[in-house]
């Protein structure tokens, strides 16, 4: 049987801080696949991820989280919390037009209202000035609930930002 | 529509067994890709593990190498690394915290041949038997030869069982 990393749903944004992805998990899948990419922004920052519920976005102290910031230019360091209001290190950004961001994202289990959501993610992005700032993470989402979307954020605009949705069939 | 990722073999647990295996590895890919989640165990503390299996039968033998660093919510990362084991090693789950249980991602390569090493890397997001988020991104080398491997096969530490879970595997298309 052919299958394949189904593509879902898209969402894109020019000026905003924050964009969702609504009802883009179901019971079709267990894993999804989430990419950022084309994103831009006005001052140097983090890329928070968040989940949406049946009340929106979750910004509760709900997610943990662990990863390693990888950097061309310096040691590599840890970064974790047991009680975030997001998955705050997902990823870096920088203010400069050339200084894009790749981020990837597997999410397991979110439309299973009994479980617990997971998530790993890797990110390449550039920190204007020393070099390359990346992440490798891991992450949960410690409410079992139905996750129906995903969300990512900054406490500054985007001038653009796209998010993809893909199924893992 | 056919994909680039395709269904080979698929496995869901809803009650307890001993071992998973994933079969139908053959020369038709060159990478194939496993996903498992929601892999819960029915006795507290047990590593989650893996071996290769060549005409359906796993190899135990000490031929399993694994390097990789351990990331957690809770406390400082943890290097795991291990060579002459007889699996790969994968994180601990089990049944002191209910939402306890192993999400993976393992990409494979060499599984088909007969002269070259097996390897895997892994990434996998965990919620521990304390219910501290832990998962190890890294790889694991299987350094047998001679033997075309044709799947791969999950169990538990100890002879604890599996208790569920979604064992799926990909091959790659060219």
């Amino acid at each position: 049987m052919a299958t394949n990393l189904e593509f879902i749903k898209s969402a894109s944004g020019t000026s905003v801080s924050s964009l969702d992805v609504t009802d883009c998990f179901s019971d079709k899948y267990d894993v999804y696949y989430v990419s950022a990419t084309k994103v831009d922004i006005a001052t140097n920052y983090y890329n928070f991820v968040r989940v949406i519920n049946s009340g929106g976005v979750d910004s509760g102290s709900n997610y943990d989280y662990g990863a390693l910031q990888l950097t061309s230019y310096q040691n590599f360091s840890q970064v974790r919390s047991t009680t975030a209001t997001s998955w705050f290190y997902s990823s870096w950004q920088s203010a400069n037009a050339s200084d894009g961001v790749g981020l990837g994202v597997y999410i397991f289990n979110p439309y299973d209202s009994s479980s617990y959501t997971f998530m790993t993610h890797q990110a390449s992005g550039f920190n204007s000035g020393s070099g390359m700032l990346g992440f490798k993470g891991i992450g949960v989402h410690h409410t079992a609930e139905q996750i129906t979307g995903i969300n990512i954020s900054s406490p500054y605009n985007y001038d653009n930002i796209t998010i993809n949705v893909y199924g893992v069939k | 529509m056919a994909g680039s990722l395709i269904k080979i073999d698929e496995e869901i647990v809803t009650s307890a067994v001993a071992s998973v295996t994933l079969t139908g590895i053959d020369s038709t890919y060159d990478v194939y890709m496993v996903k498992v989640n929601n892999w819960k165990t029915d006795t507290n503390d047990r590593q989650c593990l893996a071996r290769v299996t060549e005409s359906g039968t796993p190899n135990t033998t000490a031929n399993y190498d694994y390097a990789g660093k351990g990331l957690r919510s809770d406390t400082t990362f943890t290097n795991r690394s291990g060579t002459n084991g007889t699996e790969f090693k994968f994180e601990y789950i089990g049944t002191a915290d209910s939402q306890a249980q192993s999400n993976l991602t393992l990409f494979l390569f060499n599984f088909n041949s007969t002269t070259e090493y097996a390897f895997i890397t892994n990434e996998m997001s965990n919620l521990d038997y304390l219910g501290n988020a832990f998962g190890t991104q890294g790889g694991q080398v299987f350094t047998s030869t001679g033997t075309a491997r044709d799947g791969i096969q999950f169990f538990m530490s100890s002879s604890a069982n599996t208790s569920a879970g979604t064992f799926t595997l990909y091959g790659l298309k060219k």
